[in-house]
């Protein structure tokens, strides 16, 4: 375990240091992504640090490698190269503590429909090492914090879509981890249910959460993040909080004059 | 975190989502109940009938009796060999559900160990295999002992236990092993469709393998289901032939061992009772060590 190094932003809990990961392209990959490569680089040798109690936003376009870095620090997948770490430990070496350490989220529905939110709380609880005294007090405070209390013993399928994104959300953070990394959190939702993604993201960070996220969406950035940081072809190409990186100009502009000064083309 | 806790909670919540699926236990016991339906429609009759004919050939007459309980236990001991491959194969539904959903990530991301999520798989499919197998074996006693057909000693209904339990185990660890390298519904999908359309031949359910040509035959000899059906042929159709031998004909008892596959021929070489129990024992732990290797490159690969 490393020592947690502090700085303007407070206590650092994630750390990503020259992380690299490359993946082999099958034929139907590499016709679909009209190249002659038989590799691809999802990410190009990323650093970047994130602290307690903020949400940080990993912003680019679709195949940039935000996902990865994600499935990265949640201990997916490997790096090729570099590490990162969360509280200190390495998803490298000590995946374990790093998967104690952290909620992932994805927008997906993960949840059986003849089970009920209580059943699976404490199944996922189980999961987690969760003694059963702790589960109970936790189960009673999420689901009266998140009204879900009066739909524990009925059915998923019998949840409208917005109870079940927050059953989703609540089970994620059953072990009541340090982090919370979301990637691409109002994916497909409805506009009501994207609010109760934003909404309980932010009730995350009134918690003392560090939420990590990745997205698309520039309107998401600047309601939730406390810093960005923007990711084309995985490289980092800019980071730091929304003022720094922006400098006085509206983000999506922004992103737009990083993504032609390195690209060199038009959208 | 205990592993062997997360195992148990892991197990215990794949066979409840099995259990709780009608529609999926239904296509699970479909080849079984394909066998139940031709063989009441029709397979038992031309069966019985042809049988019939040849002893009449032999001037034995008569035997009505004798020739429906051999073609009776002869069904059943298809339906039963079906059972133990189809049940595990559609339990093994919940690897794909929880890879196309995303449920893996979630089962990733929990300290567990690495071993416990496929290992949960393999016990629940075990598990499943065994329920609903058990469940079958009773029908199958109950059918026999109802039409008058029941011609087991406790020792062979014993055995035709001890041989679920070792198919399932072993087709256990074959399906999870193909079906870990599925990635989605729709190839699952047709792996069902196609398995569950031609088991029923290949382990010669619906007809004695026998009638098939040579090269088919020799393929059967390397499906582990063959020896299956093979185990519960001796278990559940040994009384019959036995009763033939004795009211009937010694001659004819042996032919009908010999057409309707009791032994195997493996070029040249009779394989009886011990030898197919062993082939489903090595069978296991030749796909368990081969789960054990998938599941290290697989995560190696990560």
């Amino acid at each position: 375990m490393q020592e947690v190094p502090f700085s303007e932003f407070g206590e650092e809990v994630v750390r990503a240091e020259g992380l690299k990961k490359v993946f082999s392209l099958s034929r139907k990959q590499q016709r679909l992504e009209k190249t002659g490569e038989t590799q691809k680089v999802a990410v190009a040798g990323l650093s970047f640090s994130a602290y307690r109690g903020e949400i940080y936003g990993l912003l680019g376009p679709n195949g940039a490698g935000k996902t990865t870095t994600l499935r990265i620090l949640s201990t997916l997948i490997r790096p090729d190269a570099g590490d990162a770490f969360v509280c200190g430990h390495s998803v490298r070496g000590e995946a374990q503590k790093v998967r104690d350490s952290i909620g992932f989220m994805t927008s997906e529905l993960k949840l059986e429909g003849f089970f009920t939110p209580s059943y699976l709380f404490d199944f996922f609880g189980a999961l987690h090492g969760v003694d059963k005294e702790t589960l109970a007090k936790r189960k009673q405070e999420l689901f009266a914090r998140f009204g879900i209390d009066r739909f524990a013993e009925v059915r998923v399928k019998d949840l409208s879509t917005g109870m079940l994104q927050k059953v989703s959300l609540v089970i994620s953070i059953v072990h009541d981890p340090a982090v919370v990394i979301f990637d691409e959190p109002t994916n497909g939702l409805d506009v009501l249910t994207a609010k109760v993604v934003t909404d309980f993201l932010l009730e995350l960070k009134a918690m003392g959460k560090s939420i990590l996220l990745s997205t698309h969406i520039f309107s998401l950035v600047e309601k939730l993040c406390d810093r960005v940081g923007i990711i084309i072809d995985g490289k980092m190409v800019s980071d730091g909080t929304l003022a720094d990186v922006c400098g006085g100009m509206p983000l999506e502009e922004r992103f737009f004059e990083i993504y032609h000064a390195i690209k060199g083309e038009t959208v | 975190m205990n592993d062997a806790y997360a195992l148990w909670q892991l197990t215990r919540r794949n066979l409840k989502i099995f259990l709780k699926d009608k529609a999926n236990i239904f296509f699970s016991l479909l080849a079984p109940l394909i066998v139940l339906a031709l063989y009441v429609l029709f397979l038992g009759r031309v069966q019985t009938d042809g049988l019939l004919a040849s002893l009449d050939g032999m001037g034995v007459t008569g035997a009505e009796e004798a020739v429906r309980a051999f073609c009776d236990s002869w069904m059943l001991a298809g339906a039963m060999s079906c059972a133990c491959i189809t049940v595990p194969l559609c339990a093994c539904n919940i690897m794909i559900t929880d890879k196309t959903r995303g449920i893996s990530s979630d089962l990733t991301v929990s300290p567990v160990s690495a071993w416990v999520t496929p290992c949960s798989y393999f016990l629940s499919v075990v598990a499943a295999g065994l329920t609903i197998g058990m469940i079958v074996l009773g029908v199958c006693f109950v059918w026999l002992a109802a039409s008058g057909s029941w011609m087991l000693s406790a020792g062979d209904a014993f055995a035709c236990v001890g041989t679920l339990v070792l198919s399932v185990i072993s087709s256990s660890t074959l399906l999870v092993l193909i079906v870990g390298f599925f990635r989605s519904e729709g190839a699952f999908t047709a792996l069902n469709v196609i398995l569950g359309t031609v088991i029923g031949f290949l382990i010669g359910a619906y007809m004695p393998i026998t009638y098939f040509p040579k090269a088919v035959q020799t393929i059967t000899l390397f499906i582990p289901g063959s020896y299956t059906a093979g185990l519960f042929r001796n278990f559940f159709m040994g009384g019959a032939v036995e009763n033939i031998a004795v009211t009937l004909s010694k001659e004819f008892a042996a032919a009908l061992e010999q057409e309707f596959s009791l032994t195997f021929d493996f070029f040249g070489l009779e394989l009886g009772i011990p030898v197919m129990a062993a082939v489903l024992a090595v069978a296991a732990v030749l796909f368990a060590g081969l789960n054990v290797l998938a599941a290290v490159l697989r995560a190696r690969r990560t």
